[in-house]
């Protein structure tokens, strides 16, 4: 018997090939699953957003009409929206430190993956030091492990990225303070080798698009060559 | 953090890796603080020397165990703490047969415990799940245990403003309570609903917390812990008393009466001299058996425990008839009228109908009549899935009807407006089966045959009506698809009590 990986009700896993490298086959149970709601329909090809039409959304034609933004994220696909459940679930996984939740995301990730962006290099989203001691996992890595524990697994995790400054309480800043705070959290990683590569960031949730677009410009700058997203949540 | 253990003079101290001064005197380590051994407890320290912050330190820690993630000192501060032996460390998780035992909620079920790769030890680290709500807790955390003296209460003071009056049974039980206390003995109250059970633990409290005793009344349910605290900060207006539950801001308050969630009380390491174990058969604390020993480890090794509740476990009941818990029973309410019996009312399959989108008529009849009568009135449905389609069914007649579970954000308002008159009828699941007291309210439950129904449940659901002196008659109806074990139990219980009552009265 196996047990829902949140709520904890007896279930049966919904693919059974899991088994092959998890030993115990964690998942959600279905009705876990129900209460989450996948982005279907019309989204923007950019970045996700569910929305009347399949248009490029109006935040994505000022990121690619600024000199400085344009042409750096290709395309985010994102999985979940940011609904009530979806919010319990992550406060669990990443605030309480729940680390097991994220199997529960394994297999679709994959299959988005697969799908759209099969070969890439998966690159994680890095936390600061500081914020990686105190959280003892960082979600976005565990996103990026899914893939290269695939089969057929992915080319090798880079870890092009590191975070040197202390991220702040997003959620203290205003929409436009976010977009407009120019400081670059991120920096390249010498060890790393992504020249000439395409590249799949993984992270948790786009919110406004202001982080995977710095951690882009980096990768960019260092010579990579198509730069996408996956993105569990679209904020 | 690695953690070693080091020789200061004679004794050996177990230090986070950073406060070792001296290479030499490591004994064992640094490592993991799930692979070193444990150390002996030393014997209690006083301290010769003042120590910074010390007060505060004690009140944060005193009678708990909790991990450094929860202190608000850095090791800095607390090192000569450590280096005293005022403060020891301790693994938060330890092997156990072939798994791991938690050193908070001591789970040791396999499927409690999850394993990811550690930023903080860079090992796959094993944390465990069953109480993560309280901050991870995993091979590399470390527990910290108070070993120092308790701190100091003005209990010469204790007050107790309460001037109301007992009946017989309510007498009775309060007396057993006193010589339980006294005693450091165990016992069951075993009280039907609305006979009055906070009011007959006052005098006992006030004996208890006057001759210094730290005491815990611990309940399953948050609701009970917010009922309870104005109640008792009322009566007992001297005594420092904190309570305890997901969102409290009291957690550091050293108070000497605390009223707890069950898992709240997991913190708390034999520190307490009476425990009062508030609806002992409510979930989870019987589904539950690390929470038994949560409380099991928050008493001290001599201490009273007083079980209190309506319906008793089997398990319970099995003590008390062989004479190992003794048992005080009140089978009277406090206002001296019967318990509402219930009555049964077959309404078929409810769950095709309620899929093709109506009510059974005789369930949509009894909401409207009391909604038209201006009657509060509970409904009980046995899950989430049947409360939303219900509430929905009889929103679309009555819009102020409202529903409530437990993931409920706005279960608390909800309550509140309908106790205020402005909700008509509250659907709920089994999340207000006890606990709430609403004047003059009826009672249904929709589908009472489901297994969630126990006899227990059942019991406590019709426990709801009927408890104010003004309107002490209710209607309590069960309507069901299939008469049950359940049902006919919890009949037969009430039936047997208001028997048992008339026959003592
Ligand atoms: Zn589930
Ligand atoms: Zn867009
Ligand atoms: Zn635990
Ligand atoms: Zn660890």
């Amino acid at each position: 018997m196996s047990y829902c990986l949140y709520c904890g009700e007896n279930t049966t896993p919904l693919t059974s090939w899991t088994s092959l490298f998890l030993p115990s086959s964690p998942s959600l149970c279905s009705e876990c699953v129900a209460s989450l709601e996948r982005i279907t329909g019309n989204v923007c090809p950019t970045c996700s957003r569910p929305q009347t039409s399949a248009t490029v959304c109006e935040d994505c034609l000022r990121w690619e009409n600024s000199s400085q933004w344009s042409g750096l994220l290709e395309q985010n696909y994102s999985l979940y929206m940011y609904n009530e459940k979806m919010k319990d679930v992550i406060a669990r996984w990443k605030y309480r430190g729940d680390a097991v939740i994220g199997y529960g995301f394994h297999q679709p990730v994959v299959s988005v993956y697969n799908k759209y962006f099969n070969g890439y290099v998966p690159v994680p989203i890095p936390l600061s030091k500081e914020r990686a001691e105190e959280r003892g996992f960082n979600q976005s890595e565990m996103l990026a492990s899914f893939l290269q524990r695939a089969r057929p697994p992915s080319p090798s995790i880079e870890h092009a990225l590191i975070r040197s400054i202390h991220e702040d309480k997003q959620s203290k800043k205003s929409r436009q303070e976010r977009i407009h705070s120019v400081i670059q959290p991120f920096q390249f990683n010498k060890k790393s080798s992504i020249k000439g590569k395409n590249i799949v960031l993984l992270d948790d949730i786009y919110t406004t698009g202001t982080t995977l677009r710095k951690a882009a410009d980096i990768l960019k700058k260092h010579g990579a060559k198509k730069i996408c997203s996956i993105t569990l949540i679209r904020g | 953090m690695n953690y070693c253990h080091v020789r200061l003079k004679s004794d050996v101290r177990c230090l986070p890796e950073a406060l070792v001064e001296n290479d030499a005197d490591i004994l064992a380590g640094p490592d993991v603080i799930s692979r070193l051994p444990a150390l002996p407890t030393p014997s209690h320290v006083i301290p010769s020397v003042s120590i910074p912050f010390y007060d505060d330190v004690q009140a944060t820690l005193f009678g708990k165990e909790l991990l450094y993630e929860e202190m608000e000192y850095s090791w800095g501060i607390l090192k000569p703490f450590l280096e005293t032996g005022l403060i020891t460390l301790k693994s938060g998780l330890l092997p156990y047969k072939k798994g791991f035992c938690c050193q908070r909620c001591h789970t040791t079920s396999k499927k409690s415990f999850g394993c990811f790769d550690c930023f903080r030890c860079h090992k796959k680290c094993v944390y465990c799940r069953h109480c993560i709500m309280m901050g991870r807790i995993s091979t590399c955390s470390v527990l910290l245990r108070w070993n120092g003296p308790a701190p100091k209460y003005h209990y010469n003071d204790i007050l107790l403003k309460w001037d109301g009056t007992f009946s017989n049974g309510q007498q009775k039980a309060a007396s057993k309570i006193i010589e339980t206390i006294l005693e450091q003995a165990d016992i069951l109250v075993w009280a039907v609903c609305g006979a009055g059970k906070t009011e007959i633990l006052f005098s006992g409290l006030e004996q208890a917390l006057r001759i210094g005793q730290r005491v815990l009344i611990t309940t399953p349910r948050t609701d009970v812990v917010l009922e309870l605290l104005p109640r008792l900060r009322k009566v007992l207006p001297t005594t420092s008393i904190a309570g305890l539950y997901g969102d409290s801001e009291e957690k550091h308050n050293p108070a000497q009466l605390i009223i707890a969630t069950t898992h709240q009380t997991m913190r708390f390491t034999s520190t307490f001299d009476t425990v009062i174990i508030d609806e002992v058969d409510a979930f989870p604390y019987t589904a539950d058996h690390s929470l038994t020993q949560a409380v099991t480890k928050a008493k001290k090794q001599q201490a009273a425990t007083i079980h209190l509740t309506a319906t008793p476990t089997p398990l319970l009941k099995k003590r008390v008839n062989a004479n190992r818990l003794p048992c005080v029973r009140i089978p009277q309410r406090y206002h001296g009228f019967p318990l509402p019996v219930p009555r049964f009312q077959w309404i078929g399959s409810w769950q095709t109908r309620i899929e093709n989108r109506s009510l059974p008529a005789s369930c949509n009849k009894w909401s409207q009549e009391h909604i038209e009568q201006n009657i509060p009135a509970f409904l009980f449905v046995p899950s989430v899935a049947v409360l939303e389609k219900v509430t929905d069914l009889l929103k679309e007649q009555w819009p102020a009807v409202e529903g409530v579970h437990s993931g409920d954000q706005e279960r608390l308002q909800k309550v509140n407006q309908f106790r205020k008159g402005s909700i008509p009828l509250l659907v709920t699941t089994t999340i207000l089966e006890r606990g709430v007291t609403i004047p003059g309210v009826d009672v249904a439950v929709l589908g009472a045959e489901s297994a969630i129904f126990t006899e227990s449940a059942l019991v406590q659901i019709a426990g709801r009506a009927g408890r104010s002196k003004e309107q002490p008659g209710a209607d309590v109806v069960y309507f069901h698809f299939g008469k049950t074990n359940g049902m006919v139990a919890a009949k037969r219980h009430i039936t047997t009590m208001n028997r048992e009552s008339n026959q003592k009265g």
